[in-house]
């Protein structure tokens, strides 16, 4: 069995956000901006959803853990994000912007798929160290985002 | 007017030419860019992108006279040079009255410029190439800055690629991005009414830059700019040799524009709007990347980011947009128009963090970032 250790660098130029990760603390902080952001916005025109967003939440070993999607301008910001892109040499990957890892992305990409057996969007963060299928991305609204910060995710 | 001078007044006169358009800052910086460097500019994009107002922003706000025109096929040489004076004509002499006509204008733009008949298209070679009019007997030096063409397509036609040759800037425009509609359509309403003031003293300060760039020493960069050439010919891009050689022109342009009378790395990014198809621009931009990752111009910011996509460009244009958001604080407490500026806020933050890893971060952005950041806070 031959292993090659996958080791993350610099991206120049980025690529373009269109999704954005938050894990741990910075994770909960998303949340209730978005929850704020949404009130905000219903307050406006009742039963809006925050835009274009969908995400998807959970817990894992570092702490709750989001990732949402959408057009650029409706990404939002709060300190600690790690924003994703798509590469077009591996188009069903959620990566970082600023980052790559250093091996060819097909196969990268493929070795994830073998790993995973998932279908869909998948976001890899942390050096590729947690993986987020966004097969069950929804729409958010209030409530979910509530739930999810109250840890009933 | 000493060259920080010109600088800072170019820089204000783009500033007030791109106010109210959306996505369209590279074209007007392109144009400047161009005019400086005594060459021209060929916008190719479908109908109503802002072409034609893109080149009408600058000259009104340098204060150039400006002739602008539709061509179609049936389009006389008198539509664009003027009519021939009767008077004279009686006597005997073919005379072109050229008052409020292309030959005195110091902007023009040309809609439709592949349209024009071989009349038009062959006196137009000799206003772009040698700034001199002829026509009949009348001969005379135009004082024309820089000539904007447009068209929706590049031509196919072979005999019209010597014409489109004289245009050295390429710009390819799209319609605005499903993202920037609110922001298109919000602009395009505020932008309403009476158009700004020309700045002081703009033509003056085109005049003495491109004069100063005629003075740049290119000496320290041939090296680097002949490296370019090699590195597009192996990426299967061949720039005709006449571009080449104009292209120097470009590169002294930027070097005055960004307060300098030495070439250096940071002004190679022109190359790529001397590069003459969309596609080719695209492979230039992928091919030059290393060369041009210290590209950046104090004058037009978002032209050397767009061309070169290198962080430093990048950087200067995100800093002047988020310092531009800043001071635009609404004055008031209304809730929605606070909300309005803080998600313009969030916008500048997450273009900063989504761009820039944090150690990457130039000084001024790293401000920039701090304070938005200080602004976004929920204590603010």
């Amino acid at each position: 069995m031959s292993v090659a250790t996958v080791r993350w660098v610099r991206r120049e130029p980025p690529l373009s956000a269109c999704g954005v990760a938050a894990v741990g603390p910075a994770a909960t902080v998303l949340l209730l901006h978005l929850e704020t952001r949404l009130l905000a916005d219903s307050q406006a025109e009742p039963g809006a959803r925050a835009s274009t967003l969908s995400g998807i939440w959970g817990r894992s070993e570092p702490g709750l853990v989001v990732v949402l999607t959408g057009e650029n301008p409706d990404l939002p910001w709060v300190e600690g994000l790690t924003y994703l892109g798509r590469d077009p040499q591996a188009p069903m990957l959620l990566l970082p912007t600023l980052e790559r890892p250093d091996v060819p992305l097909e196969i990268y990409a493929a070795a994830l798929r073998a790993r995973t057996d998932t279908d869909g969007l998948l976001a890899c963060l942390s050096g590729g160290n947690i993986l987020v299928s966004l097969l069950a991305a929804r729409p958010l609204g209030v409530a979910e985002l509530r739930a999810a910060r109250l840890g009933g995710a | 007017m000493p060259l920080p001078e010109a600088v800072a007044t170019i820089k204000a006169a783009v500033v007030v030419a791109r106010r109210g358009l959306v996505e369209r800052e590279s074209l007007v910086e392109a144009i400047v860019l161009a005019a400086v460097a005594g060459e021209h500019v060929l916008v190719i994009g479908p109908p109503g992108t802002a072409k034609s107002e893109a080149a009408r922003r600058v000259a009104r706000a340098l204060g150039g006279r400006t002739f602008e025109y539709l061509l179609g096929r049936f389009t006389e040489p008198n539509e664009i040079f003027g009519p021939v004076d009767l008077r004279r004509l009686r006597e005997g002499v073919v005379e072109v009255e050229t008052s409020g006509m292309l030959p005195e204008a110091e902007i023009a733009f040309l809609d439709e410029v592949f349209l024009g008949s071989t009349a038009i298209l062959n006196t137009l070679l000799g206003v772009l190439n040698e700034r001199v009019f002829r026509r009949g007997s009348t001969i005379k030096r135009v004082p024309l800055r820089v000539c904007v063409g447009a068209s929706n397509a590049l031509p196919d036609d072979e005999s019209l690629a010597a014409f489109a040759d004289r245009f050295l800037v390429r710009c390819f425009v799209e319609p605005v991005g499903d993202p920037f509609i609110e922001t298109l359509l919000e602009e395009g309403w505020g932008v309403q009414g009476p158009p700004p003031e020309p700045v002081i003293g703009g033509m003056e300060a085109l005049d003495e830059l491109a004069a100063a760039a005629r003075q740049v020493e290119l000496a320290a960069i041939r090296p680097s700019l002949a490296h370019a050439v090699r590195l597009l010919r192996k990426a299967g891009i061949v720039v005709p040799d006449r571009r080449l050689v104009r292209m120097q022109k470009l590169v002294a342009a930027a070097t005055v524009l960004d307060g300098r009378t030495l070439a250096s790395g940071a002004d190679l990014w022109p190359i790529i709007y001397a590069v003459p198809t969309r596609e080719g621009q695209a492979v230039a931009r992928e091919t030059l990347a290393a060369l041009l990752k210290s590209a950046q111009n104090e004058a037009l910011a978002a032209a050397a980011a767009e061309a070169s996509g290198g962080p430093l460009a990048r950087a200067a244009r995100v800093c002047e947009a988020g310092e531009a958001v800043l001071d635009a604080r609404p004055a008031g407490d209304e809730p929605e128009v606070l909300q309005a500026w803080m998600r313009r806020l969030e916008g500048v933050a997450r273009e900063i963090d989504a761009a820039f890893a944090p150690e990457t971060l130039p000084p001024a952005l790293r401000a920039l970032r701090e304070k938005v950041s200080a602004a976004l806070s929920p204590a603010a």
